[in-house]
């Protein structure tokens, strides 16, 4: 690899717009598209600080910086637009967390790469909202959290109280919500405000390992560890009136409750099983990469359609699992108010898929094409009247649930028509993480933390209480540096704020 | 529905005709003339054929169209259509038996279908009869339904606007309250051209409201199936959570 | 494969030779020891440690595990990939000691008893879920002329 000064590496790094960079051909080599990423000046400056860290001699170890990143996935084989890096961009395992790359399926060498989509297959973020206001939850703020944390096994080691045996697993991975639709767990409405429906239709679960389902299996309806989370929020700013109303939040004050998980040990598993038959495919078929992190394989081989299939049916267990999680919310809520879930209004508003690889039809040069998306941390945000939204939200395009952490905001988004241009209808997921996890328990104080969730008048209830400075609002980015960002460059809308009263994570 | 009678009337170029091109549609009308209606003779045809100028033309046509009792239509395309109908009709008149062999009536007889007794009085009744148009026409005009040369197409939205805002169903719902958003903002983009976006709006909110029927249809549907398949679980005993 | 016959009082628990180090979405466990085999079951020790609190772990039940790969990094990868396993499913087993029985370096073949009690809510503190084994910046360092054998590994969390 080439070895370069920090200086000689900004030559290839040029501003194009108030909040976007291009990363010219050349950063890395065999780029077959140009890189490109959006970042406000806060986050600019983090941006580069990262890259200068890795100009210094001596540095080994730990991913390479994000921009480096972008530049190696720039450099794959089929790729076509460009290599985008969101306003959350961080290093990650091969692809940085934030990356969006599209790959030309009608073109024989385009690869499709796990890395691009993560070991936590279809993590996302679902909001279910309610008809109650700030002013009926506070005093029972505490109960609510306990409710939910009694309600929803959080952490690790726990496990679901959703009983399953083998055969409703292998049925709920073809399923998806489908599944839980049969079986009861959710409403009808649920379905239609789901990404793909809550369910990938080229699922097989005959490829999914047996280890990978052994895993799943006491997993299902768990919230898990790390960033996931339940919280509830209150509305606190409406941006977009005319939007918000079509996703039925009308006022501030308004109570929802979102919840942030993934697919769990499952979808993990099926992540490493593929990463170690691509290993294998790569010497092969004689792909090379810039990074070995990179492994991928051509969409087209047995490795790339098994891992397509495998990936699918690990979304649909992601979305089973977020279903459980709202069934589990809305018996909580129903307790505690003594009313139906029906009465208390708790429609799913939307669920997000922000770690992913779909197949999408887009412009390309003038031309339509069938590209294989991967989003990786990065959500999808298509325009008003696209085909893939539901039809109550034809009109606003649709909504983007961008999460927070631990006792920050998180934003209702929605998709737009230079978006849909730009980014191939991408943008960003959350606030990316800033301080390394050592770093954030060296310097934060884990009291110091609930102390302040307390100050700030969040209930909150964690698995394990020493470990939330990792998660805490100084380990991240500003969300709100985030979707400004993202809101300015115009790659998705902004349209509600939320603050959070209650969390409960692992 | 134009083009298929043109091509049943063995018009030389039924793709060409353009009803919105006055010569072409002179020249259509003149064509049917000659061809098929024969209304007048040959030699007071004279007017109608100065198709290339439409000064003594024009009168002509407005005389032709009295003549053969067309009613008063707003577009030349509704009067196209209107006498193709009728160049159709004449057609039909000449030949009857032989194009009788063609009618539903004659497959009847070698299907199974059952004959419907005509019990209610509609099926009695001639949908194409000038009294039937006159009164569809009455009924459109308080309900501000627009003049359409389809009758029928025009009752059906004459039935839509009584079932949707006067039956006793839709008079019972709650009236929305609040200011209506204008439709004509939005974030999405829709044409540059204003002439073009607004119908273009119509229509796509026209789309939205039967996807949005289509999906309720199929929410239905699913809760009546999960009425025999639902049975949700927990075990709470495996759920020690907390600390 | 569960080991029914081994002799608690036997069980010695070995010093800790593992620290975790600085990573800015993940972890990176470092392991050393006076073998390479010290230095894997070190490193093994470090994932659990990050788990649960390993001193609330008392020794139990014993499991027998196997792993094999083509090279050293794919023998660790594949080592930690079944030791994640055991934990995740069916025993729900959290090692607080592992021994390495038969620790093959030509044909890259792992024999290993771990030694622990299935993870249980109330007793063991819940630490960080590990999603994944990477071969992130993965190194093995095995030099036995200057006796230095460290592992270098980064798990996804």
């Amino acid at each position: 690899m080439v070895v370069r000064t920090y200086d000689e590496e900004l030559k290839y790094i040029e501003r194009i717009s108030d909040c976007c960079w291009r990363i010219k051909k050349g950063f890395q080599p065999n780029m077959n598209v140009e890189g490109c990423f959006y970042v406000n000046k806060k986050l600019e400056a983090l941006m580069f600080e990262e890259l200068r860290n890795s100009c210094r001699p001596g540095q080994t170890g730990g991913f390479l910086p994000g921009v480096k990143q972008i530049a190696n996935v720039a450099a794959l084989p089929g790729i076509v637009g460009k290599s985008i890096g969101l306003p959350d961009i961080h290093s990650g395992y091969g692809f940085a967390i934030g990356n969006m790359a599209a790959f030309d399926m009608d073109n024989p060498e385009s690869v499709v790469s796990p890395g691009g989509v993560g070991f936590d297959i279809n993590c996302g973020v679902r909001l279910l909202r309610t008809n109650l206001f700030e002013k009926d939850v506070q005093d029972v703020k505490e109960d609510l959290a306990q409710s939910l944390f009694d309600h929803i096994p959080v952490g690790v080691g726990s496990k679901g109280i959703i009983p399953m045996n083998a055969k409703d697993l292998e049925e709920a991975l073809e399923m998806g919500m489908d599944w839980s639709l049969r079986e009861g767990y959710v409403w009808a409405e649920d379905k239609e405000h789901c990404e793909e429906y809550g369910r990938m239709l080229n699922a097989d679960a005959s490829k999914v390992s047996m280890r990978a389902k052994k895993r799943g299996l006491p997993q299902l309806g768990t919230l898990g560890a790390g960033n996931h989370y339940a919280e509830i929020q209150i509305v606190d700013e409406i941006y977009d009136k005319r939007s918000a109303s079509k996703m039925g939040i009308n006022e501030t004050g308004q109570v929802c409750v979102m919840i942030h998980s993934g697919s769990r040990g499952l979808g993990h598993q099926v992540a490493t099983d593929a990463l170690v038959q691509m290993e294998k495919a790569m010497k092969r078929d004689k792909i090379e990469v810039n990074d070995r992190q990179l492994a991928c394989a051509r969409i087209n081989s047995q490795e790339g359609q098994d891992y397509l299939s495998s990936m699918a049916a690990a979304a649909n267990y992601a979305w089973v699992n977020r279903s459980s999680m709202t069934f589990l919310t809305r018996q909580a809520f129903a307790k505690l108010f003594k009313q139906s879930p029906d009465d208390l209004d708790m429609h799913v508003i939307y669920d997000v898929s922000h770690n992913i690889a779909k197949i999408e039809n887009h412009m390309v040069d003038g031309k339509e094409k069938k590209l294989l998306v991967h989003r990786k941390g990065s959500t999808r945000a298509f325009p008003p009247h696209h085909p893939l939204i539901p039809v109550d939200y034809q009109l606003t395009g649709q909504p983007v649930l961008v999460g927070g952490t631990m006792g920050t905001c998180s934003y209702i988004l929605t998709g737009t028509e230079s978006g849909m241009k730009e980014t191939f209808g991408s943008t960003c997921h959350g606030a990316g993480r800033a301080l390394s996890r050592a770093k954030s328990r060296r310097n934060i104080d884990y009291t110091q933390v609930l102390d302040k969730m307390k100050e700030m008048g969040i209930a909150i209830r964690v698995a394990s209480p020493k470990l939330v400075m990792e998660e805490a609002p100084e380990s991240y980015k500003d969300v709100t540096d985030v979707v400004n960002t993202c809101h300015e460059a115009g790659i998705s809308a902004k349209c509600v704020k939320l603050r959070p009263i209650a969390v409960i994570k692992g | 529905m134009m083009k298929n009678k043109l091509i049943a009337l063995d018009h030389p170029s039924p793709d060409s005709v353009n009803h919105n091109d006055r010569l072409n549609f002179a020249s259509t009308v003149l064509w049917l003339e000659d061809q098929k209606i024969r209304q007048y003779k040959i030699e007071d045809r004279e007017n109608l054929r100065q198709v290339n100028n439409l000064q003594v033309w024009e009168p002509a046509y407005a005389k032709y169209k009295k003549d053969l009792g067309m009613r008063s239509l707003s577009t030349p395309q509704a009067e196209l259509a209107w006498l193709l109908g009728y160049a159709v009709k004449l057609e039909y008149c000449d030949n009857t038996e032989e194009y009788n062999h063609f009618s539903s009536s004659n497959l009847e007889g070698t299907s199974f279908k059952p004959k419907i007794k005509p019990d209610n009085f509609f099926d009695n009744m001639d949908f194409q009869s000038r009294e039937f148009i006159s009164v569809v026409s009455k009924l459109a005009n308080p309900l501000k339904v627009p003049q359409h040369y389809d009758h029928l197409k025009q009752l059906e939205a004459v039935h839509r606007i009584i079932e949707e805002r006067l039956s006793p169903a839709a008079l019972q719902k709650d009236i929305v309250d609040g200011q209506p958003f204008p439709f004509e903002k939005g974030n999405d983009v829709v044409s540059e051209d204003p002439d073009l976006d607004y119908p273009i709006r119509i229509l796509r909110l026209l789309q939205i409201q039967s996807l949005r029927e289509l999906q309720t249809k199929i929410n239905e549907t699913i809760v009546s199936v999960q009425n025999l398949t639902a049975n949700p679980k927990t075990d709470t005993k495996l759920g020690k959570v907390g600390f | 494969m569960e080991i029914e016959n081994f002799n608690k009082e036997k069980i010695v628990i070995p010093e800790i030779k593992y620290e975790y180090l600085d990573h800015t979405a993940d972890v990176q466990l470092h392991s050393w020891g006076s073998t390479l085999k010290e230095a894997f079951e070190q490193c093994a020790t470090a994932m659990f440690g990050y788990m649960t609190e390993l001193p609330t772990v008392s020794v139990e039940q014993c499991f027998k595990i196997e792993a094999s790969s083509e090279d050293l990094d794919g023998l660790m990868f594949q080592f930690l990939d079944e030791l994640l396993f055991l934990f995740s499913a069916e025993p729900y087993l959290v090692c607080k000691k592992i021994e390495i029985t038969k620790f093959d370096l030509e044909n890259f073949k792992i024999e290993c008893l771990c030694y622990g009690e299935p993870f249980t809510l109330g007793k063991h503190p819940q630490g960080t879920e590990v999603k994944a084994i990477t071969y992130s910046a993965m190194k093995i360092v095995n030099d036995e002329e200057k006796g230095q054998f460290e592992c270098f590994v980064i798990i996804d969390i």
